[in-house]
C-alpha cells in the first residue's frame, strides 16, 4: 500500500512542474487550470474604494 | 521497485529545469523536505540528487533570463548574514572537524533558499511551491495518519531516516507547520476532488501529528489554534469544531499518551524535560565564553566540549531551535534569526493590512495569514526541538518574503500604470466631449 501512496506523491510534483511551465507559458497569474487550479479572485465591486485603500496611492497634490 | 521508479522519474524530471530554472527550485524543494531518496533502498537511494538538482538549477539560471540578484528584502540580508556568521563559527569551533558536516548542510540550505527567494518572481510559482511543500510533508501526514488510525495510536510516528525529520518530534511539528498551508490550498483550490483531498490529507496530518506523542508538537497546536481561532470570522463554528475534535482525542488516545502528555506540567519528574535543561545551561556557559561566534554546529553533542563548560552534564542536542542558533553560532547569528523571525511576522502583517480590501488580492491575504500561522507553529514548537535550520522554516520565510515583494509590486503599479493611462487619454477625450 506505501509504494502506490509514494509513487501518487512522486508523479503529482511531476504533475506540478508540468502546471507550472504551462501556466507561465499562457498567464503567471493562474490562466491554465488544470488539477491545481485556483479560483479565480472575486472582482473590486468598488475602483474608488479600492484605490483609496491602496497604501502606496499619491495624494492630488504630490509630483 | 520503488527505487526504479524514483530514478526514471528523476531521470524525466531533471531535464526540464535546463530550460526552465524554477523547476529546479520545486525538484530541491521536494528532495529536501520530503527526502524520496530516504524512502527507497539500494541503486536509487544513493544518486547525489541533492548536487545535481542545485548544479544544473544554478547553471539553468546563470544562462536564463531571470533575475540574478536577489530582492533587496530584510529576509535575503539575514539569510546572507546566518551564512557569513555560520561560516566564521564553523572555522572557529570547538571542534571543526564535527561542525563541518552540518555546516556543509546548512549552506547548500541556505544557498538554495536566496535562489529560491531571487525566482519567486509570480503568483503562479508562489502557488507551486506552497503546492510543492504541501506535497512533500502531506505524504507523511497521509501515510502516518493512516498508520495511527490502524494501530489506534499505539506506536509513535516516524519520519525517513537520516533527515531533519527523521524524530518523531521533529516530524509532528513540521506536520503542524505544514496543516495552515494545507487548508490555504483548500480554500483557493478549484477543483472539488483535490479540495476533498486536501481535506483528507489535512485530518490524517494533524491525527499523525497529535499522536506522535510529541509534547513540543502539542505545545505548538495549541498556540496556532488560539491564532486561527482568534483571526476566524465564525469563531463559534470553529470552537463547536475545536470541542469535537479534543473530544475525539481524548475518547481515543490509549493511557500511555495521557502519561506523556501529563508530563508537560510534572517536567521536574522527566529526565527527558530536565537534561535539556541542563544542556541549555551548558549551552549559555559557552555563549558566556564564546559570545560572539558560539561554539559551533553540533558542540553540544560532544561530551569532552560539555565536560568542560558543564560537569555532569550529558552532552545531546539542545532541544531549542532558538538557542540552538544562539549556543552553536552565536549572538550575531542569533540576532539574524530573531529578525528573521520578526520580519517574516510583519511582512505577513504588513501584507493582510494592504489586501485588507482587496477581494482581488484574498489569495495574497489569506496566504500570508497561514504562513504566520505555520510561523508560530514553528517558534512554539521549535522551543522544544532542535530544528534551527530546518529547510522547512527557511521556506515559510521564503515564501512570505516573495510574497511581500509581489503585493508591494502589485499595488505600487496600480498607483502609476492608472495615472499615465488617463494622462495620455486626456486631450482626445476632451476633444470628443468638451466640444
Amino acid at each position: 500500500m506505501e509504494s502506490p501512496v509514494f509513487l501518487l506523491f512522486c508523479l503529482a510534483v511531476g504533475y506540478l512542474m508540468y502546471w507550472t511551465v504551462r501556466n507561465e507559458k499562457l498567464d503567471p497569474n493562474g490562466g491554465y487550470e488544470g488539477w491545481f487550479g485556483i479560483k479565480k479572485p472575486k472582482p473590486n465591486n468598488d475602483s474608488a474604494e479600492t484605490a483609496r485603500n491602496n497604501p502606496f496611492r499619491k495624494l492630488p497634490n504630490e509630483p | 521497485m520503488r527505487s526504479l521508479a524514483l530514478l526514471t522519474l528523476f531521470m524525466i524530471y531533471l531535464p526540464p529545469v535546463i530550460l526552465q530554472p524554477f523547476c529546479g527550485i520545486l525538484l530541491w524543494t521536494w528532495f529536501s523536505i520530503m527526502n524520496p531518496h530516504r524512502l527507497v533502498w539500494g541503486m536509487g537511494s544513493s544518486l547525489p540528487y541533492a548536487m545535481l538538482i542545485a548544479l544544473t538549477t544554478i547553471g539553468a539560471w546563470l544562462v536564463s533570463n531571470e533575475s540574478k540578484s536577489p530582492p533587496r528584502s530584510m529576509i535575503t540580508i539575514c539569510l546572507i548574514g546566518l551564512m557569513v556568521t555560520a561560516s566564521i563559527s564553523t572555522f572557529t569551533a570547538l571542534s571543526p572537524v564535527a561542525a563541518f558536516d552540518k555546516w556543509d548542510s546548512v549552506m547548500k540550505t541556505l544557498i538554495m533558499s536566496v535562489l529560491t527567494l531571487t525566482l519567486l518572481t509570480n503568483k503562479i510559482r508562489i502557488y507551486a511551491f506552497i503546492w510543492v511543500l504541501v506535497l512533500s510533508l502531506g505524504y507523511f501526514g497521509v501515510k502516518g495518519g493512516a498508520f495511527v488510525i490502524v494501530t489506534a495510536g499505539a506506536y509513535l510516528v516516524f519520519g525517513p531516516e537520516n533527515t531533519m525529520i527523521t524524530d518523531n518530534n521533529h516530524l509532528a511539528v513540521a506536520l503542524i507547520m505544514a496543516i495552515p498551508l494545507m487548508y490555504y490550498l483548500y480554500l483557493h483550490s478549484k477543483l472539488l476532488w483535490v479540495r476533498v483531498g486536501l481535506i483528507g490529507m489535512l485530518v490524517l496530518s494533524l491525527a499523525a501529528a497529535v499522536m506522535s506523542y510529541s509534547r513540543g508538537g502539542l505545545l505548538a497546536m495549541l498556540v496556532m489554534g488560539v491564532i486561527i481561532w482568534w483571526r476566524s470570522p465564525k469563531k463559534l463554528g470553529l470552537t463547536v469544531l475545536i470541542v469535537v475534535l479534543t473530544s475525539s482525542v481524548l475518547i481515543y488516545a490509549p493511557e500511555k499518551w495521557f502519561n506523556r502528555m501529563n508530563t508537560i506540567s510534572t517536567y521536574e519528574e522527566d529526565t527527558s524535560a530536565m537534561g535539556r535543561i541542563d544542556i541549555w545551561k551548558a549551552g549559555l556557559n559557552i555563549v558566556k565564553e564564546r559570545p560572539f561566534f558560539g561554539g559551533g554546529f553540533r558542540a553540544t553533542y560532544r561530551q569532552d566540549i560539555i565536560d568542560r563548560y558543564a560537569p555532569g552534564t550529558e552532552s545531546r542536542a539542545i532541544h531549542n531551535s532558538h538557542l540552538e542558533v544562539l549556543i552553536e553560532n552565536g549572538v550575531f547569528a542569533f540576532i539574524f534569526h530573531l529578525i528573521l523571525i520578526g520580519a517574516t511576522w510583519s511582512y505577513g502583517s504588513r501584507i493582510r493590512r494592504m489586501t485588507l480590501r482587496r477581494p482581488d488580492m484574498a489569495w495574497a491575504r489569506d496566504l500570508a495569514s497561514m504562513l504566520q500561522t505555520s510561523l508560530a507553529g514553528y517558534v512554539a514548537g521549535g522551543a522544544f526541538l532542535s530544528l534551527g535550520y530546518y529547510d522547512g522554516w527557511y521556506d515559510l520565510t521564503i515564501a512570505m518574503g516573495a510574497l511581500h515583494i509581489l503585493v508591494v509590486r502589485q499595488l505600487t503599479q496600480e498607483t502609476t500604470v492608472p495615472s499615465v493611462d488617463m494622462n495620455a487619454m486626456a486631450p482626445p477625450q476632451a476633444a470628443v466631449y468638451g466640444r
